[in-house]
């Protein structure tokens, strides 16, 4: 894995993901959080990703006024709040989550990727956590929480992966498809729910596609890196 | 819309004789990514079918509705209305009247359109103001509206309404939208009036907080400046 001129911040982050083998026999490292607003920092600040001055922004949604991460223009670098540093960020694009994993020497899923480590490679089970419904003690979703928790905040899936379902929905690479309709050349499929979605998000099958262009209250990534 | 522009030309006007077809506006001959977005958006809306509609939600194109008509011809627009009361007091909870300038771009268009009305208000305390300004704010938009969403296949609906008969008004909706049924919206209503819960954008509320929350949240003073400004505006 490249990490050459990676921040410690970052370089934990990758330490930190877990191998996962498909039953396919593919063999792919999953980060074990989301990313974090203190991690997205990081790497825009190693990329010299500068202020979003357009009237539409590029990668970060930062004309969401609670926007987490913030360019601070006299230091002329990435910020977020010290309190949501280990929050997943949120607020940014298709395009900014693929950019950052690239930057990380990884990438963001494919659906198919996605479902299979999120349920440990068992098709019948029905949330990351088994088959038991969903509770606000296994998950952020449904506003019991009014926003997102911090990361490694509710039990990991068995093979130690954190917020599968619920906190933030996951930017996937594939073109999304909706039920009975054509493939969207607009629409990204976001997986695993999030914390003002519904329970029925937080299936391990639920898709549902939102314009790339969007960086959104709701959705953040994963990196995923092939071995 | 994901952009700072339309907020701060919040309520200027745009004419259907503004729209330009390379620029879409002059004013926005310098912003080569904003026309991007705005030309990606439209593109992506008429994505919509029978099975799906591709729809946003907005608050700043007031001003804009004749030049959206020659942008996006097949635009269909749900007017969302809710009791003004309700409005402002949401929008003083939300602790962003700064964030969208109400203070400037609001008490002058007022003043132009109802230049009769009396301010009760400026020598009250400054949250009775920011009531009456936010009251404006609601007046000011439902005239501009009143006056161009006749151009549009429009349908206007009131909050009250979709929460005391959701399934009546979600049929009109996807009567409206020409749309094959579905009981998806009809569910998530039913389930996000079960409970209050969530921070202060939630859509999860009990009937009674959505139509009456306002009642604990005004006070006195509000509630008056707010009525002064009604009276004079959406009684014409």
């Amino acid at each position: 894995m490249w990490t050459c001129g990676l921040s410690r911040e970052v370089e934990r982050y990758l330490d930190d993901a877990v191998r996962f083998s498909s039953r396919q026999g593919r063999s792919i490292r999953v980060a074990h959080t989301l990313v974090t607003c203190a991690t997205a920092a990081a790497v825009l600040n190693e990329l010299g990703v500068p202020a979003e001055l357009e009237a539409a922004y590029r990668y970060v949604n930062v004309y969401n006024p609670a926007c987490p991460l913030v360019f601070n223009k006299l230091q002329q670098r990435w910020t977020c709040e010290l309190a949501l540093a280990q929050h997943p960020v949120w607020g940014i694009n298709w395009a900014g989550a693929v950019l950052i994993c690239q930057h990380m020497g990884g990438r963001v899923p494919f659906e198919s990727e996605w479902e299979c480590f999120a349920s440990n490679d068992q098709p019948s089970r029905i949330y990351p956590w088994g088959d038991a419904p969903p509770t606000p003690v296994l998950a952020n979703f449904g506003e019991y929480f009014g926003g997102t928790s911090r990361v490694c905040n509710f039990p990991p899936s068995d093979l130690g992966l954190y917020d599968l379902a619920g906190n933030l929905c996951e930017w996937c690479n594939d073109f999304y498809r909706p039920a009975g309709g054509q493939r969207s050349s607009f629409e990204r499929v976001v997986k695993g729910g999030a914390w003002s979605k519904d329970e029925r998000h937080l299936k391990v099958a639920a898709s549902r596609g939102k314009w790339e262009r969007l960086g959104t209250t709701t959705i953040g990534f994963r990196p995923v890196w092939d071995d | 819309m994901h952009t700072s522009y339309f907020r701060e030309c919040d309520l200027s006007r745009w004419s259907a004789e503004d729209f330009d077809p390379r620029m879409l506006h002059l004013s926005l001959a310098p912003h080569w990514a904003l026309r991007s977005f705005l030309v990606d958006l439209r593109e992506y809306l008429l994505q919509s079918n029978s099975i799906r509609v591709i729809g946003f939600k907005e608050t700043v194109l007031f001003g804009k509705l004749d030049w959206l008509k020659v942008f996006i011809p097949s635009l269909k627009i749900l007017f969302l209305q809710r009791d003004p009361r309700a409005i402002v007091s949401s929008v003083l909870r939300s602790n962003l009247l700064s964030f969208w300038n109400y203070v400037h771009l609001v008490p002058p268009l007022f003043k132009a359109m109802h230049p009769d009305y009396v301010s009760r208000s400026r020598s009250v305390d400054e949250a009775t103001r920011a009531a009456e300004i936010a009251a404006m704010s609601v007046v000011v938009r439902c005239e501009m509206a009143r006056g161009a969403i006749q151009k549009f296949d429009h349908m206007e609906l009131h909050l009250g309404a979709l929460m005391r008969r959701p399934r009546e008004q979600l049929e009109q909706i996807i009567e409206f939208l020409g749309v094959e049924s579905d009981d998806g919206p009809l569910s998530f209503l039913r389930k996000r009036q079960l409970a209050s819960r969530g921070g202060p954008y939630s859509s999860f509320r009990l009937p009674d907080d959505v139509e009456r929350a306002w009642e604990r949240h005004l006070t006195a003073d509000q509630i008056r400046a707010i009525e002064d400004v009604l009276q004079c505006g959406l009684a014409d």
